[in-house]
């Protein structure tokens, strides 16, 4: 950070925007501490620089806030006890008469002050204080309240720029094709027609495949569009849907491993049940879609690159770009842009790979658009997963064991060891079992996947949710009340379930066709429930009408953005529901665009009221722990409604007949 | 085919030299620098495109060039009034009625067309009027929200 004579304040933010509003909130956590006024305070997006000097600049697993809590307050804190210290030396007074307030320094009770621009050339020149000073939370002027996202001005002018709208002098537009099979590449391409195109200029190949370079980026689509494009589809020309289920029911009648065992021998204990219930639950293939296509603009010079991009991940951007022009990482210039979405699909940087290589092909900047049809067809898909439960209750009707068999495809790829991230929600929960056994079993395939919005955390969570709902219903148990018991080691958990069910009205009677669920979920150091309202209709279709959501991801930094955060992790959960799947057929992603990759339309939307509860410390995750308990809320509830159990996402009509 | 095609953008007359046959979207955005309006899939699903054509929401990436000659045309760089923000413009600051962003120019024209029309709608037909305009982030409610609260004050 940097205070001018004139007193503004200039930070350089190291985390992105992609809506999320973390920049704001980590503007909020320094200009607290620093005893800022907000309207003197300036952003500047930090090019990416090393681990050792930003930290990590990544935005994923919902920790700009948390991680950046320290560093961004402790800098604001200590420019504050250098600016005191500076006013207390000008005065000659003890630095403890002196005060820091409204970006000025007090002295005692007098009614004199110094303002910042008038000390920060004095205090630049003071030892940093070894001992940083934070505020006490009670002396907070933004911390804790709903400051509005420094970004939404830009945004709704038009004025924002994001990928798509970065400019450079002399830069050129071009668009590319992969290969449509994964793992196929290119053999050759007939551009005759591709350069009778007005604006089109060259095609360029590229590791992944072929790009058309034009004037403007209408040229380019229409050039790309009249490409005779030859490819050698590779081995997985054949692939489909079908065989990848096949796969995973196959993979799941094999010996998986043991992840995790609880409580008395629970093979023992599945083995002498006297009854047992058993469920397979499925979820499909998600892509990220964001509204923004995959983008970047690159200017490779003699010895050094340029790079423009939207981006969650600025230093794996700055790594890949080194590789790929075997350049030091220090000539690698990565400029981060607003994000048109991200949710975890900007965390690769296959895109600027793209970039970089075609810049470098033509020797000038170019900005490397890919169409709707392209991100859908190339991006890293949320895994699909399958999951085994199973339940045995004694004799006398005891629940006395749980089972838990993930079957999916592991980002890690180890086969020596179980993949606990895949296992979110299966494993380590607060669940007190009578006894448990959740297993892995890894099963890959040629389809590339990737983090989306909590990872593995949602589909683990769907599977356990559903199945709690299950085995309450074959006790007898209100599924409310039956969580509640078992997890009386997690009192945040109990009170998030309490919050939600209150607000839904958990026990009062709904009209036919109705119903009310529940469940809940922790990842990434937030907990949280949602209570779901939904109807079903006579041609079986599934209306959700109001989710009542509480989160407790400890200490709050800005309400307004966390309930942002619940209400859009609800309507991009509820995508996974009602609509989103990627299935392949020979090869290739069946889907092009939003007409076979539906989004949650303003009709399909619930009401979404978020009620924070403030657990305590530490400070928790916001962005992914919404997304987990939602799809098993709305399965629960449509069970309320129709008694018809839906085990696989998305839901099918079909399901409910 | 090269032609000369003459209309009003954002209250001042354009005249340009090119083929009529163009798509608007990227008229809009490479010959006129306006990159307020966004390309999110360029065959009308989206939204992300949508313009105001003589007062209509249009979807400019389904719009040849000629198609405007003669006509008003808004995008979100005029829809303010100078310095002056729209009602909508403001009603979505206020309500934080997005998050990335991407999809909000494309809201905030279609909804103005919506108001245009009819400046009073139901709750009904402001999610009506709003179905073809997708967010990915999920800020749905909050647009909803900020569209009644804006036709309320207009």
């Amino acid at each position: 950070m940097a205070i001018d004579t004139d007193g503004k304040v200039t930070i350089w933010m190291p985390r992105p925007e992609m809506g999320q509003g973390s920049r704001t909130g980590l503007t909020m956590i320094l200009a607290d501490e620093l005893e800022a006024d907000w309207d003197r305070i300036e952003l500047i997006q930090a090019l990416a620089g090393p681990r050792a000097v930003w930290g990590s600049m990544t935005a994923g697993g919902s920790t700009s806030i948390r991680q950046f809590w320290g560093p961004m307050g402790d800098a604001g804190a200590t420019a504050r006890q250098m600016l005191v210290a500076a006013a207390a030396a000008r005065w000659g007074v003890p630095v403890e008469t002196c005060r820091a307030e409204g970006h000025a320094v007090h002295r005692g009770t007098t009614g004199e002050k110094l303002g910042y621009g008038e000390l920060v050339e004095d205090a630049a020149r003071l030892p940093v204080p070894e001992e940083v000073v934070r505020k006490d939370p009670s002396e907070f002027r933004y911390i804790d309240r709903p400051i509005p996202r420094l970004d939404i001005p830009s945004k709704v002018d038009g004025s924002a720029v994001f990928g798509f709208d970065f400019r450079v002098p002399d830069m050129k537009f071009a668009t590319i094709r992969r290969c449509p099979v994964f793992g196929g590449q290119l053999r050759g391409f007939d551009d005759t027609e591709t350069l009778r195109v007005n604006g089109v200029e060259q095609v360029v190949e590229f590791s992944e495949g072929v790009a058309v370079v034009a004037g403007s980026s209408w040229a380019a689509m229409k050039g790309m569009d009249a490409l005779v494009i030859d490819w050698d589809e590779g081995p997985n020309a054949g692939l489909s849907s079908e065989q990848i289920h096949d796969q995973l029911a196959q993979a799941a009648t094999e010996e998986p491993m043991e992840a995790e065992r609880t409580g008395d021998d629970p093979r023992a204990m599945l083995d002498g049940a006297a009854k047992r219930i058993e469920a397979v639950y499925e979820c499909a293939y998600v892509s990220h879609s964001p509204m923004e296509p995959m983008v970047a603009t690159a200017h490779v010079h003699k010895d050094s690159v340029d790079v423009w991009v939207p981006t969650q991940a600025a230093q794996t951007c700055q790594n890949t770009a080194a590789r790929v022009l075997d350049m030091p990482r220090e000539q690698v210039r990565i400029h981060t842009l607003f994000s048109g979405g991200a949710f975890g699909r900007r965390l690769q940087a296959d895109y600027v790979s793209d970039a970089v290589q075609i810049s470098r092909s033509i020797g000038g900047p170019v900005q490397v658009f890919w169409t709707r049809v392209e991100d859908t067809q190339h991006g890293f898909y949320r895994p699909i997963s399958r999951h085994h439960l199973e339940a045995g209750f004694d004799a006398a009707g005891n629940f006395t064991v749980w089972r838990h068999k993930v079957v999916a495809h592991s980002m890690s790829s180890r086969t020596d060891r179980v993949d606990n991230s895949a296992l979110a929600g299966a494993r380590s929960l607060s669940y007190d079992w009578p006894s448990s056994l959740i297993e892995w079993k890894m099963s890959n395939t040629p389809i590339p996947v990737g983090a989306w919005r909590s990872v593995y955390a949602a589909q683990g969570w769907f599977a356990t949710e559903g199945f709690i709902d299950e085995v309450a219903a074959e006790l007898g148990r209100d599924p409310f009340e039956f969580r509640m018991e078992l997890l009386k080691d997690d009192p945040r958990m109990q009170e998030v379930l309490r919050v939600a069910a209150e607000a839904i009205g958990w026990s009062r009677e709904t009209p036919e066709g109705t119903g009310i669920g529940i469940a809940c979920g922790f990842c990434f150091g937030g907990r949280v429930a949602h209570a779901a309202e939904v109807s079903v209709d006579s041609r079986h279709r599934v209306k959700v009408h109001r989710i009542e959501s509480a989160i407790d991801s400890g200490w709050v930094v800005n309400p307004d953005s966390v309930a942002a955060q619940v209400e859009g992790g609800v309507v991009l959960a509820l995508q996974t529901v009602l609509h989103g799947e990627i299935t392949l057929r020979n090869g290739r992603v069946e889907q092009e665009t939003f007409a076979e990759f539906p989004l949650v339309t303003m009709e399909e939307a619930p009401l979404v009221n978020t009620h924070i509860v403030k657990g305590g410390s530490p400070l928790g995750g916001v962005g992914e722990p919404p997304i987990p308990p939602l799809a098993p809320a709305v399965v629960n509830a449509v069970y309320a409604a129709t008694g018809k159990r839906l085990r696989s996402i998305p839901i099918r009509t079909d399901d409910l007949r | 085919m090269r032609e000369t095609i003459e209309f009003t953008l954002n209250g001042e007359p354009v005249s340009l030299d090119t083929d009529g046959d163009r798509i608007l979207l990227w008229v809009l955005r490479t010959d006129l620098e306006l990159t307020g309006t966004k390309y999110g899939c360029g065959i009308g699903l989206c939204g992300s495109c949508t313009v105001l054509v003589d007062g209509e929401a249009e979807r400019s990436c389904a719009l040849p060039l000629r198609a405007v000659r003669g006509r008003e045309v808004v995008t979100i760089e005029g829809l303010a009034g100078g310095e002056v923000l729209h009602p909508l413009q403001e009603e979505f600051a206020e309500r934080g009625a997005l998050q990335c962003g991407y999809c909000t120019p494309g809201m905030l024209m279609n909804a103005a067309g919506l108001l245009n029309g009819n400046p009073h709608p139901s709750r009904e037909e402001i999610v009506d009027g709003m179905e073809g305009n997708l967010c990915r982030c999920g800020a749905h409610k909050r647009i909803i929200e900020a569209i009644d609260a804006a036709s309320k004050r207009m």
